[in-house]
């Protein structure tokens, strides 16, 4: 599938901004931007994206808790979530891919080659 | 008138008696005699009449019908007193038998001559006469006389020959009555060493039967160890030399051994010995006997244990108790020492608050034996002792007391005890007699009363550790195993119900290498475990907080220096990237620490499947190309393994990346690294070839210590964080493999590792 829209998720704006920059100028992708849990489901459930980048740890709604309510709404049971993280131990990638991810994708990451990872990390997944 | 009776009638008596010849049939020997007396005197009677009691008795008689006659009218009663020739004429002129009956009567005797039958060297009145008798008067010529005394002596020899032969069956019977009821054991044995006779008492003692004499010799009968001497004796006797008495041991049938002491002396005939006689008596008994009383002399003498003996003087009275024997352990036992004659409360006054002197009286008296333990005093000279005693009866109104000094173990118990009670930690210590030692931070640990006596018993303490732990049966499963193989400390955790953590750690105790008791120590680790549990969830954290900004920080940096954010020039740009290398630095930094705090904690999970070495190595150049064309290196693998190794693939793709990486930044443009793969016995050896400058020997140790970079020799920056191989180091061990450097400077490195292949990881091949 190509990519034109994501919704990028984090609580830290810095990374928001990064994200956004990485994206838009690298990838040329159309990029929302939220920066909780609940408002990632109130813009997804909007316009639903081609595809959410999700944090991990957040304050409030983590991660984990936002995917599982994203696939509550109609139109985004099968949308592509990515989490992006600090936290790679495998039993931690282990649970998110249970949970449905797509895939993780490691912090730091490297701007100028993150729209390559993702695509190849949709492109693995059938 | 009749003879007077002689005066040593009593032993004459005894002397015809011992003959056995009165009442005895005829003898043609004798008959012979007296029929040549009978001519040679030309009479009509002869004959050879014994003097009997109250008789005479003829053995032999010629001429006369009548077998005896009273003594009272006998002629032979007055022949026997001389020693001569005894002769009347005519009777009828002799006062002494012109009287007599058979002068007067029918017989008509005129003529007597009758001589004394007389052994040789035989004194006093003679047993009887040989005697000739005619109806008329006669007078014997000098001839006649001599031919009478002739006969007579063959007469005597008859009879002596007769006493002889009587005499030897008596003695015959004597002997063979001393040989069959005697104790001795008496033997004759050929010079080849058969036995010729044995006694009854022989078979009797040695237990053997007279089948088996035929096929015995006298050495399968001797003790091994006496046989040298048993030959020496015989070649002394043979050869006619006198020996001493023996002292030997006879073995008996059943292998018994019989200690005999005897004599033995040899038979010869024509000078050449016959055979060897032996008289010996079974000294066994009295052997054993001495062996004893020497042995108790000797132990008495030996023992370490102080032995006193007691005299009860009046049996109604304690205080006589009078001390009448001590064994050298007792002397050198300052507390009573040389007190011999002394009463018990002089020597130790002590004994008497115990009550000993009464038990004494007691067991005096035949009262049963007793131990008694821990009787403990102070001595005169203030030092505390403590003794166990054995007080046992002894004949004569005697009591023997056995005495040890336990003062030594009891202070040593005492202070193990001390020692363990004090201990600060949990520990249990189990003697093999199951006696119990636990420290008192046991008690606390299950949350007991302090009293010792609650857990005297070693299953009772197990069963109540099992019963606080979450998985009792679980923690009981253990505890068995670990006391049916005692002989390794071993460990585990206990997860108590009330959530503490115990770490349970097993020491056998051992004494020549066999355990004697078992030491059980506990830990209340619920502390450790909470910080360690604090320590993940604060280096999580940690990762989480450091990694958030980095995360700006770098990505900022990466936007800027790739231009895509609008132009970075010149010395902006240098700064940028200086920036930007320095942030991947910190960000490795990170990652490193993280993953050598879960190695060191033992929680690194490895997921090992079967690779292929060749595989996994060509993946990693085609990844590193790029990397190594930057750095004008070329990359390739060489060899092959035949095996597949058991191996996490991304941890072990990690170990030889950081290898590679390291052998591209060493090496000089131009230069060539290699990763070479080669088959171990049960391994894979992989080996990362560089043409760098090589590692001086005295360096190699710290290559794999944290935090350990070496200086790069051409200045060139190496960006590295320090912990590479020490994570990789870690890695290979935790695959059960090995990591080194083989290197000599200006020829280049080889760091290589090794790791088990599946078929040795399963087992089925060793290395």
């Amino acid at each position: 599938m190509s990519v034109r829209s994501v919704l990028l998720v984090d609580d830290e704006p810095d990374i928001r901004r990064i994200g956004q920059l990485a994206l838009q100028r690298v990838a040329k992708w159309d990029v929302r931007l939220a920066s909780s849990g609940p408002e990632a489901v109130q813009l997804a459930a909007a316009a639903v994206p081609d595809l959410i980048l999700l944090d991990v740890m957040m304050p409030g709604v983590d991660g984990p808790t936002t995917l599982v309510k994203l696939r509550e709404l109609e139109g985004l049971k099968t949308t592509p979530v990515i989490f992006m993280t600090a936290k790679v131990q495998r039993h931690e990638v282990d649970r998110y891919l249970a949970l449905g991810a797509a895939g993780v994708i490691a912090k730091p990451f490297d701007p100028m080659t993150l729209a390559t990872q993702i695509v190849e990390l949709l492109a693995a997944k059938p | 008138m009749s003879a007077p009776l002689p005066s040593d009638e009593e032993s004459r008596l005894a002397r015809l008696r011992a003959l056995a010849v009165l009442d005895t049939p005829t003898e043609p020997e004798l008959d012979d005699i007296i029929a040549l007396a009978a001519a040679v005197c030309d009479v009509p009677i002869a004959l050879v009449s014994l003097v009997d009691a109250d008789r005479q008795w003829f053995k032999a008689r010629r001429g006369l019908v009548a077998t005896e006659t009273s003594r009272d009218i006998a002629f032979c009663a007055h022949a026997i007193h001389g020693s001569e020739l005894f002769v009347v004429e005519d009777a009828t002129l002799d006062a002494r038998f012109s009287e007599n009956p058979l002068v007067r009567g029918e017989l008509g005797i005129r003529f007597y001559a009758g001589i004394p039958l007389r052994f040789e060297g035989e004194e006093g009145s003679a047993i009887g006469t040989l005697c000739v008798i005619d109806r008329k008067p006669r007078i014997l010529t000098e001839s006649q006389r001599d031919a009478l005394s002739a006969l007579c002596r063959q007469v005597v020899a008859h009879l002596g020959e007769r006493r002889r032969g009587r005499l030897l069956e008596e003695r015959t019977v004597q002997l063979q009555d001393i040989l069959d009821n005697g104790s001795d054991l008496i033997q004759t044995v050929s010079p080849e060493g058969k036995f010729l006779f044995v006694n009854r008492a022989w078979f009797e003692t040695l237990g053997f039967t007279p089948a088996d004499l035929p096929q015995l010799t006298m050495f399968d009968v001797i003790a091994p160890e006496h046989h040298a001497a048993a030959r020496k004796l015989v070649a002394k006797l043979v050869a006619g030399e006198e020996t001493p008495p023996i002292d030997t041991v006879f073995i008996g049938k059943t292998g018994r051994r019989v200690h005999v002491e005897g004599v033995v002396d040899c038979h010869f005939v024509d000078g050449k010995a016959e055979h060897t006689r032996g008289i010996f008596r079974d000294v066994s008994e009295q052997r054993a006997a001495e062996v004893e009383k020497s042995l108790y002399a000797e132990i008495t003498r030996a023992l370490p244990l102080a032995l006193r003996i007691y005299h009860l003087d009046d049996e109604d009275d304690d205080a006589s108790l009078r001390l009448v024997f001590e064994n050298p352990a007792a002397e050198g036992d300052a507390i009573a020492a040389g007190s011999v004659g002394r009463k018990i409360d002089e020597i130790v006054p002590q004994l008497r608050a115990l009550g000993l002197p009464a038990l004494y009286r007691s067991i005096a008296l035949g009262g049963p034996a007793r131990t008694v333990d821990g009787i403990g005093f102070r001595t005169r000279e203030g030092q505390m002792k403590t003794w166990t005693i054995r007080a046992f009866p002894l004949p004569g109104r005697q009591v023997g007391v056995l005495i040890q000094n336990t003062t030594e173990r009891v202070l040593l118990a005492s202070r193990l005890e001390t020692l363990v009670r004090g201990l600060q930690s949990a520990v249990v210590l189990v003697t093999e007699e199951g006696t119990l030692l636990a420290s008192r931070l046991f008690y606390e640990l299950l949350g007991l009363p302090r009293p010792s006596t609650l857990l005297t018993e070693f299953p009772e303490a197990l069963r109540r550790i099992a019963d606080a732990c979450r998985d009792s049966e679980g923690c009981r499963v253990r505890a068995a195993k670990v006391l049916t193989a005692p002989s390794v400390r071993q460990t585990d955790e206990l997860l108590f119900a009330d959530g503490r953590v115990i770490e349970r750690d097993y020491l056998p105790i051992l004494v020549h290498d066999r355990e004697h008791g078992h030491l059980w120590m506990y830990r209340d680790i619920s502390e450790r475990k909470e910080l360690e549990r604090m320590k993940d969830e604060f280096v999580s954290t940690v990762s989480h907080e450091l990694r958030t900004p980095l995360t700006s920080v770098s990505g900022a940096l990466k936007l800027l220096s790739s231009g895509v954010v609008g132009d970075v020039v010149s010395e902006r740009l240098e700064l940028v990237r200086i920036a930007e290398v320095n942030c991947d630095r910190l960000t490795r930094l990170i990652d490193d620490i993280l993953e050598l705090e879960k190695l060191d904690a033992g929680r690194l999970e490895l997921h090992r499947t079967a690779l292929d070495a060749h595989l996994l190595s060509s993946k990693l150049t085609d990844a590193l190309q790029a990397t190594a064309k930057l750095a004008e290196v070329s990359l390739l693998v060489e060899g092959k393994a035949s095996e597949d190794v058991l191996a996490d693939g991304h941890r072990i793709t990690q170990v030889l990346a950081n290898l590679v990486s390291n052998a591209i930044k060493f090496s000089p443009r131009g230069g060539s690294v290699r990763i070479c793969l080669a088959d171990r016995p049960g391994r894979v050896h992989f080996a990362v070839h560089d043409s760098g400058p090589g590692i001086p020997m005295d360096k190699r140790d710290r290559l794999f210590v944290r935090f350990q970079q070496l200086d790069a020799t051409d200045g060139r920056p190496k960006g590295g964080t320090g912990l590479g191989l020490a994570i990789a180091k870690e890695l290979v061990v935790q695959h059960g493999g090995d990591i080194g450097v083989e290197s000599s400077p200006g020829a280049g490195s080889v760091f290589w590792f090794e790791l088990p292949t599946v078929r040795a990881a399963n087992g089925e091949v060793t290395r």
